[in-house]
């Protein structure tokens, strides 16, 4: 058992990290983060309810889909962007499917627009300067990989001109198969 | 303040009167924006975009902006967690305001009129929405995440944004949009 406990690469904040059924937590007094993969069956189900083409659900299925939910618990701005997060898996660099990776697809495939707003809204918003308390979630979606991989997310709290960077470290990450 | 500035009052009474003043403007925003309640942000005001969609009957939305009154505009989606347990609020506020104190209009994002009718019948057989099918409007609006509220004011411009969902019919929330209808923000 792969207990995915969070490394604070700066600042020695109080923390509480968590793993439990596949689900991955992360907590302190700047930011509240959970990861959810989401199995074939669960992606599947999730798009099929929203009228996606099965030809649409067929591509997403063979993805790895990891819902992240993230709340500013600090009183600052926290800035986010997935632009400057790091997965690496074995040491290797896995880069995310981007919004404009499927922005492109969706377009080849001549999906209609409505199909289209639906997906992206059930994305990560890719960079957010989150206000104090406020949360957001979505997918990022990563090609299928049945390794463990790292996913360093890199933050920035904002306030009074005074910019802290911080990283939160997931060190052991699975895709849900 | 020009006549102040011009009068003839000596300088170093000029500069503390100019920074008294300056001090006051500051907290004065801070405290509008400190007395808002949870989740409620002034926003640089902002142009709204245009609505221009027909709701579940094929009826056109027209008087947008209302021009008389604050407009509540309302994007969610039937799908989206937070807006099935904010929705049941909107439905008490659209009754609060029955007198149209607050014009609230509800934009659904790229969903059809099968999940809609489904979704809102269970809810509030009589709330409308208006039905953004391939999602363009809601694009131009960009909001942060659904659901999300925008309060334009009656020159059409966006003043404040709700973040997430909420229960709007906690005092606090219904007091602020009160102070909207008269004036006092």
């Amino acid at each position: 058992m792969v207990y995915g406990f969070c490394i604070m690469t700066l600042a020695g904040m109080p923390s509480s990290f968590a793993q439990n059924n596949n689900r991955y937590h992360y907590q302190d007094d700047r930011v509240r983060i959970s990861i959810t993969p989401r199995t074939p069956e669960m992606t599947t189900a999730f798009y099929y309810a929203r009228g996606f083409p099965a030809k649409v659900i067929d591509t997403l299925k063979k993805q790895c889909f990891l819902t992240i939910t993230i709340r500013n618990t600090s009183r600052d701005t926290l800035q986010h962007n997935i632009g400057k997060w790091v997965i690496t898996s074995s040491g290797q660099p896995v880069m995310p499917l981007t919004r404009q990776y499927w922005f492109d697809w969706f377009r080849s495939q001549n999906i209609p627009l409505s199909i289209q707003s639906t997906f992206r809204w059930t994305l990560l918003p890719d960079a957010l300067d989150f206000f104090p308390g406020e949360g957001e979630g979505g997918n990022i979606i990563l090609p299928y990989t049945d390794q463990p991989f790292s996913v360093q997310m890199k933050f920035k709290l904002i306030s009074n001109n005074m910019t802290q960077p911080f990283n939160v470290t997931f060190p052991e990450v699975r895709c849900a198969r | 303040m020009l006549l102040f500035l011009r009068s003839g009052v000596p300088d170093n009474m000029r500069f503390q009167i100019s920074l008294a003043i300056i001090v006051l403007a500051c907290v004065a925003t801070a405290y509008a924006q400190a007395s808002l309640p949870d989740g409620i942000i002034a926003v640089t005001p902002k142009k709204a975009p245009e609505i221009l969609l027909k709701n579940m009957d094929d009826e056109p939305l027209t008087g947008f902006p209302a021009r008389d009154t604050w407009t509540f505009v309302h994007f969610w989606a039937s799908w989206c967690g937070p807006c099935k347990r904010e929705m049941p609020a909107i439905s008490g506020l659209i009754k609060h305001f029955r007198k149209n104190e607050i014009r609230i209009i509800l934009v659904n994002t790229s969903e059809d009129d099968e999940a809609v009718f489904a979704f809102l019948g269970g809810i509030d057989p009589d709330m409308k929405t208006y039905m953004d099918r391939d999602g363009q409007v809601t694009e131009k609006w960009a909001p942060r995440g659904l659901p999300a509220t925008y309060l334009v004011d009656p020159e059409g411009v966006i003043r404040y944004q709700a973040l997430g969902g909420r229960n709007w019919l906690q005092d606090n929330y219904l007091e602020f949009l009160h102070s909207l209808t008269r004036g006092s923000r």
